[in-house]
C-alpha cells in the first residue's frame, strides 16, 4: 500500500528526513515512535503535501502511484488522510458544510457521482453516533470552541466519512483524557480493514494499548533505526529513546 | 501671484451644467447649485475624500438622464430577489416606472408618492452627493410606513440605469417609518454601460420603529456610483442595515447616522467584494448626541486583483451621550499582492461613560487553514472560496429575515463562483 524509499526532506533549509524507508502493506497498522525532533511530524506533513516540506530525494508511492507529484487535495482524493496533531479552527464554516464539500470534492476528483443530501445526512448521523458526536457540534464552525477531545473526535469522524486508503495519525493521543482516548481509538479500530493501512505517529506507548499495531518502528534523526512488533513499544516505554539517539548520531 | 489649479474635464463639464441650470433655479435647487459652483468636485486635499479623489477618478460629468433614456432594456429583477415575493418599486435612470412596479399592490400601511425635489430635501448641510442629487434629480420618491404597521412583505426599491448612451442618473428617496412601524426594505442598484448614478436617501425612524434595510450595489463595472444615506433614529428605534457592494468602477457609499433620542440601536454591516480595478469607498459617520444608544459597524472586505477598498468610519460621542456603546470593526482579506485596503476608523469621544471599540485588520488567506481544507480533498480555488465565504459570513449574519439573508448569501456566493471559474 504505502512504500517509502530513501526519503530525504528539507524544512527551512535543514534536512529532517535522511533516507527513510518504510513499507506498510494494506490491512496493517504501523506505529512510528521516536524522540522529539526525530522527524515524526515532518513525515506526516511530507505525506500530506504541506508547502515548505521539500522532498530532495527518494520516493513515496501509494499502491504504486507516486504521490509526491500530487497537490494536497489530489493526494486526499487518492486516499491519503492526515489526522492533524493540532486540527485547525475555521470560523464561519459549519462542520457539516466542510464535511460535505470534502466528500463531494473527492468523489468528483475520482470521477464518481456526488452523494445526495439524504444519503450524506444518513452517513453523518451513523458515523457521528459511533463517535458520540452531538448533531449540534456538526452545525458549529469547524473546531471552533471544540475541546481537545472534540477536535480529535472530529478528525476521526472525517476519516470515517472520507474512507481513505492510508490514514496517518499524527500524535492523535496528545491532549486526550482516558475517556476521549478510548472513543477515538474505538473509532480508529472500527476503520481497520484489509484494504486500509494506518501509520500511527506517537511519542508515547499509551495509545498503542488501544490501537494495537502490527509493527512498531523507531524513527531517529530522520530514518527508521529499528523495527519490531508491539512489544518494542513497551520496551521503549521502559528504557526511553536515549539508546537510539546515540546510535543514530 | 495667483495659482490656478487645473480643473479636470469632469469638473469643467459639471460647472457648465451648473451654470445652465442656475439661470432658472430657485429655492433648495438653487442653493445646491450654488454650493456645487462654490465647492466644485471633491478631491484628496479634503479630509473626507482623501482616498476617493473624485477629481481624478471621474473622467467626465455626463448629462442628466431624461425619461426618454429608459430605452428598451428589460430591467429584470434578479431571480434571487424576485423569489422573495417582494413588492417592487422600480426606477430607471432615476424615474419611477409604473409599468414595472407593483404600485397597486403596496402592502397595507405602506404609501408612496412622488414629490418635487425641493419639497423634501434638507439643504442646510452641504455635501457633494446631496448637492448633486438636489441639483439634478427631477423629483423625490417618498415611501411612508404608517405608525404601528408591521409590514411582512419585503419592499424592493429597484434602481436600474441604462447607460447605452453615457448619462448621469439621480435618485432621491425619502423613507419615513412611523412610530412603532416595522419593515424590510431591499434596495438594488444595477445598470448597464458607462454611466453615473447618484443616490440620496433620507431615512427617518420614529420612536420604536424597526427597519431592516438591505442594499445590493451591483452597478456596471464601468459605472461611477455615489450614494449618501442620511439616517435619523428616534427613541428606542432599531436600524439593521446590510450592504453588499460588488459593482461599479468607482463607488462611494456614505452613511451619516444621527441618534435624535435615547435608547436607539443602529447595526450596520457591509460585505464588499471587489476585483479588477474597482474602487469601493464605504464611509460611515455616526453621531451619538443623546444617551444610551448603540451603534455597531461590521465591514468585511474581499479584494482581488488591483481592487481598492476603503473604510472610513467616524463615531462621535457628544458630551450628553452617556451610556453610548459604539463599535467599528473592519476586516479585509486581500486575494492578491496588488489589492489595497485603506481603513480609517476614528473615535471622537467627549464623554466618560461610554464603551467604544474600533479595530481594523488586513490579511491574506491563512495558509494553514487552506492546507487543512486541501488535505481533506477540497481543491485550492474551492478551499479559498470557502474561506472567503466564511469571512463575508460575518457581515451577512446580521440580516434578520432568514429568506433575505439566504438570498444575499447566494448573491455573495455568485461572486465567488465567478472567481472559482476564472
Amino acid at each position: 500500500m504505502l512504500s517509502i524509499k530513501n526519503l530525504h526532506a528539507v524544512v527551512d533549509g535543514q534536512e529532517i528526513l535522511r533516507g527513510l524507508n518504510l513499507e506498510v502493506p494494506a490491512g496493517e497498522v504501523h506505529a512510528i515512535m521516536g524522540p522529539n525532533g526525530a522527524g515524526k511530524s515532518t513525515l506526516s506533513y511530507v505525506l500530506a503535501g504541506k508547502a515548505g516540506y521539500e522532498v530532495t530525494k527518494g520516493s513515496v508511492t501509494l499502491n504504486g502511484e507516486n504521490i509526491l507529484e500530487m497537490q494536497p487535495d489530489e493526494r486526499a482524493s487518492a486516499g491519503v488522510f492526515l489526522a492533524f496533531q493540532y486540527p485547525m479552527e475555521i470560523p464561519g464554516v459549519p462542520t457539516l458544510t466542510f464535511l460535505r464539500q470534502a466528500l463531494n470534492s473527492q468523489l468528483r476528483t475520482r470521477g464518481e457521482d456526488e452523494m445526495s443530501t439524504p444519503d450524506f445526512m444518513r452517513l453523518i448521523r451513523e458515523k457521528s453516533a459511533e463517535l458520540k458526536i452531538e448533531q449540534d457540534m456538526l452545525k458549529r464552525a469547524v473546531n471552533v470552541g471544540f475541546s481537545g477531545g472534540e477536535k480529535k473526535r472530529n478528525e476521526v469522524l472525517q476519516m470515517a466519512v472520507l474512507q481513505p486508503k492510508l490514514c496517518v495519525l499524527d500524535e492523535t493521543d496528545s491532549g486526550l483524557d482516558i475517556d476521549a482516548l478510548r472513543i477515538v481509538s474505538d473509532g480508529v479500530n472500527a476503520l481497520r480493514s484489509p484494504d486500509r493501512a494506518f501509520v500511527i505517529i506517537t511519542h508515547y506507548q499509551r495509545l498503542l494499548d488501544y490501537i494495537v499495531p502490527d509493527k512498531v518502528h523507531v524513527l531517529s534523526k530522520g530514518r527508521i533505526v529499528r523495527t519490531g512488533d508491539k512489544d518494542l513499544a513497551l520496551e521503549l516505554e521502559d528504557k526511553g529513546y536515549a539508546e537510539f539517539e546515540e546510535t543514530a548520531a | 501671484m495667483n495659482v490656478n489649479i487645473k480643473k479636470s474635464a469632469a469638473e469643467l463639464a459639471l460647472e457648465a451644467q451648473v451654470e445652465v441650470l442656475l439661470e432658472n433655479a430657485s429655492g433648495g435647487q438653487a442653493q445646491a447649485l450654488e454650493s456645487l459652483r462654490h465647492n466644485g468636485m471633491p478631491h484628496r486635499k479634503l479630509e473626507p475624500w482623501v482616498y476617493t479623489d473624485l477629481r481624478n477618478l471621474v473622467r467626465d460629468t455626463y448629462r442628466p438622464a431624461t425619461e426618454a433614456d429608459r430605452g428598451a432594456g428589460d430591467f429584470k429583477i434578479d431571480p434571487a430577489l424576485a423569489a422573495l415575493g417582494v413588492c417592487k418599486i422600480v426606477r430607471v435612470n432615476g424615474f419611477l416606472q409604473d409599468d414595472l412596479s407593483d404600485l397597486d399592490a403596496l402592502p397595507d400601511g405602506v404609501s408612496l408618492k412622488v414629490q418635487d425635489i425641493t419639497a423634501g430635501v434638507e439643504v442646510d448641510e452641504h455635501h457633494f452627493i446631496a448637492d448633486m442629487v438636489t441639483a439634478f434629480a427631477s423629483n423625490s420618491l417618498v415611501l411612508e410606513v404608517a405608525p404601528g404597521a408591521n409590514v411582512e412583505q419585503p419592499i424592493l426599491l429597484a434602481n436600474f440605469t441604462n447607460g447605452s448612451v453615457p448619462v448621469a442618473a439621480y435618485a432621491h428617496t425619502i423613507v419615513k417609518m412611523g412610530e412603532g412601524a416595522s419593515a424590510t426594505i431591499i434596495e438594488s442598484l444595477e445598470g448597464e454601460g458607462d454611466y453615473q448614478s447618484s443616490n440620496l436617501l433620507d431615512v427617518s425612524l420614529s420612536d420604536k420603529a424597526n427597519l431592516n434595510f438591505v442594499r445590493w450595489q451591483n452597478e456596471d463595472v464601468a459605472a461611477v456610483h455615489l450614494a449618501l444615506m442620511r439616517l435619523t433614529l428616534g427613541e428606542a428605534s432599531k436600524w439593521q442595515g446590510f450592504t453588499l457592494t460588488e459593482g461599479a468602477r468607482v463607488s462611494r457609499n456614505e452613511m451619516a447616522i444621527r441618534f435624535t433620542a435615547p435608547a436607539a440601536d443602529a447595526h450596520i454591516s457591509v460585505a464588499k467584494l471587489l476585483r479588477g480595478e474597482q474602487h469601493g469607498d464605504t464611509t460611515i459617520i455616526v453621531d451619538h448626541a443623546v444617551p444610551e444608544c448603540d451603534s455597531n459597524e461590521i465591514i468585511k472586505s474581499v479584494l482581488e486583483d488591483k481592487a481598492r477598498g476603503i473604510f472610513q468610519g467616524k463615531v462621535i460621542v457628544r458630551p450628553g451621550a452617556h451610556g453610548t456603546d459604539g463599535r467599528q470593526a473592519s476586516d479585509a482579506l486581500l486575494l492578491s499582492d496588488q489589492a489595497e485596503m485603506d481603513s480609517k476608523p476614528e473615535l471622537e469621544i467627549y464623554n466618560d461613560d461610554v464603551q467604544c471599540a474600533h479595530g481594523a485588520t488586513v490579511g491574506e488567506i491563512d495558509e494553514d487553514l487552506l492546507f487543512y481544507l486541501r488535505a481533506r480533498g477540497i481543491p485550492l480555488k474551492e478551499a479559498e472560496s470557502l474561506l472567503v465565504q466564511a469571512h463575508v459570513g460575518g457581515a451577512l449574519e446580521s440580516i434578520q429575515n432568514e429568506d433575505v439573508k439566504n438570498a444575499m448569501t447566494g448573491l455573495a456566493a455568485r461572486w465567488l463562483t465567478r472567481r472559482a471559474s476564472s
